[in-house]
């Protein structure tokens, strides 16, 4: 049997990071997506060249994008749900222009490769191409490709004492002050940071390297979370971690779970029969 | 979708995602056809350069012939979670600060006849925490906008 579960963990994960991302944007219902007064054209869309966006209007987009991630974690009606999401989701985003974020794109990303994913609710499968799962790692190898050689090729700072880190952590808007508390450790933070960025593409892929460069990245997500304040950046990224797994590490770690708990792992003859092939064990 | 199908797909998203990727690092250029936006879409560079400054907006209005501070929190609640929306560093831009002081006009209770964005400018410096602007930040008037100055909306971003 081929382990699926990562896909069910991601949708949940993934829908919880919308709700964390979406749901504080109601209060800028009327300043900031349906104001009259400071109304932007996108260069992308046009949004607000084509449809004029009242403050019922922001208000249903706002909320079916609500329900689209709510269905997306039921599952039922995952991939539907996910079509209706893509376009309600960035037309508000749209419409408001100024401030379409990293995340408001890497959860787009995350929505695509739902979307490729296997469209069984099960946690196992007798047969699976596994392509879905490359093309979510293609998608985290260029975020974090991108960033880490741009650091290791073009900002010297990052390997010669962090400063530029530093500098980060104190950001007006970003950093905080237990950010300002951790210059010390910046040299050792900051070189931490771009060896993992920059190896992940390489260590990704290999089922001895794969759990340490994703522990590694998750290590850096959460301390950001701690340190900085730039959003749901970090839970967005963590989306998409259970797929990332190396399946048969999944695989491994759920079988032990489900021994623990029941005393039978998974993938053996009764569970490959059928019994307790489903949604988790709650 | 058939196999071959799946392949393709993904040898094209490698294609984009890594062209993305050397346009980021500066390694090729995007030809002119390809919309800008095409390539942000796929394209990650975050808190990667150093920058020492910091920076934050004020605003003055004048009301029945004084010049009197303005709010700005007040009349752009929205906060992102990394501050107030006006704040953002794009306002800085031309177009944008236009539809700014324009809202400013629209926005106070107090109808001004006209208003002044202002920036405010400080360093940075390593362990030291400065939300607020210090003492020692230097101001300088970014715009000059008479509120009876049309504006043509929507306000195309560039």
């Amino acid at each position: 049997m081929k382990w699926d579960g990562g896909w069910l963990w991601m949708r949940w994960a993934w829908a919880l990071a919308v709700l964390i991302t979406h749901l504080p944007r109601a209060r800028g219902i009327t300043d900031a997506y349906a104001s009259s007064d400071m109304v932007f054209e996108d260069t992308l869309l046009h949004v607000n060249a084509w449809l004029p966006m009242t403050p019922a209007l922001a208000w249903v987009l706002w909320g079916l994008a609500i329900v689209a991630a709510l269905l997306v974690a039921q599952g039922r009606f995952a991939k539907p749900a996910l079509l209706v999401w893509l376009p309600f989701y960035w037309i508000l985003l749209s419409a408001e222009a100024l401030n379409m974020k990293a995340y408001d794109r890497l959860l787009t990303w995350l929505a695509l490769a739902l979307l490729l994913a296997p469209g069984s609710r099960d946690l196992l499968r007798s047969w699976s191409d596994g392509l879905a799962r490359v093309a979510l790692i293609l998608v985290y190898a260029a975020l974090y490709g991108s960033t880490g050689w741009l650091k290791l090729l073009e900002e010297p700072s990052w390997l010669q004492g962090g400063e530029v880190l530093a500098l980060h952590l104190v950001h007006p808007e970003f950093g905080s002050a237990l950010g300002a508390k951790l210059a010390p450790a910046a040299p050792l933070l900051a070189v931490f940071t771009v060896a993992a960025e920059a190896s992940f593409v390489f260590l990704v892929w290999f089922r001895r390297t794969n759990p340490w460069i994703l522990a590694a990245l998750a290590g850096m997500h959460l301390g950001i979370a701690v340190t900085m304040d730039v959003g749901p950046f970090g839970w967005v990224a963590l989306a998409g971690y259970p797929v990332l797994l190396h399946p048969s590490i999944a695989l491994g770690l759920y079988s032990r779970w489900r021994f623990s708990r029941r005393g039978r792992p998974a993938g053996s003859a009764g569970l490959a029969s059928g019994s307790g092939v489903g949604t988790p064990a709650r | 979708m058939p196999r071959t199908g799946k392949i393709a797909g993904l040898v094209a998203l490698a294609a984009y995602l890594g062209f993305c990727a050397l346009h980021t690092l500066g390694r090729r250029t995007a030809p002119e056809w390809i919309p800008a936006r095409a390539l942000w879409f796929g394209s990650w560079e975050m808190f990667t350069l150093k920058d020492d400054s910091a920076h934050a907006f004020e605003a003055r209005a004048r009301v029945d012939g004084a010049v009197v501070p303005v709010d700005l929190e007040a009349l752009f609640p929205t906060q992102w979670e990394s501050g107030s929306r006006f704040q953002r560093a794009a306002n800085r831009a031309r177009p944008v600060a236009d539809a700014v002081c324009h809202a400013i006009c629209e926005r106070h209770p107090d109808q001004p006849a006209a208003v002044e964005l202002i920036e405010v400018r400080w360093t940075r410096t390593p362990g030291v925490w400065e939300p607020d602007p210090p003492e020692r930040a230097t101001r300088k008037t970014l715009m000059q906008w008479s509120c009876g100055q049309e504006l043509e909306l929507p306000v195309e971003l560039r």
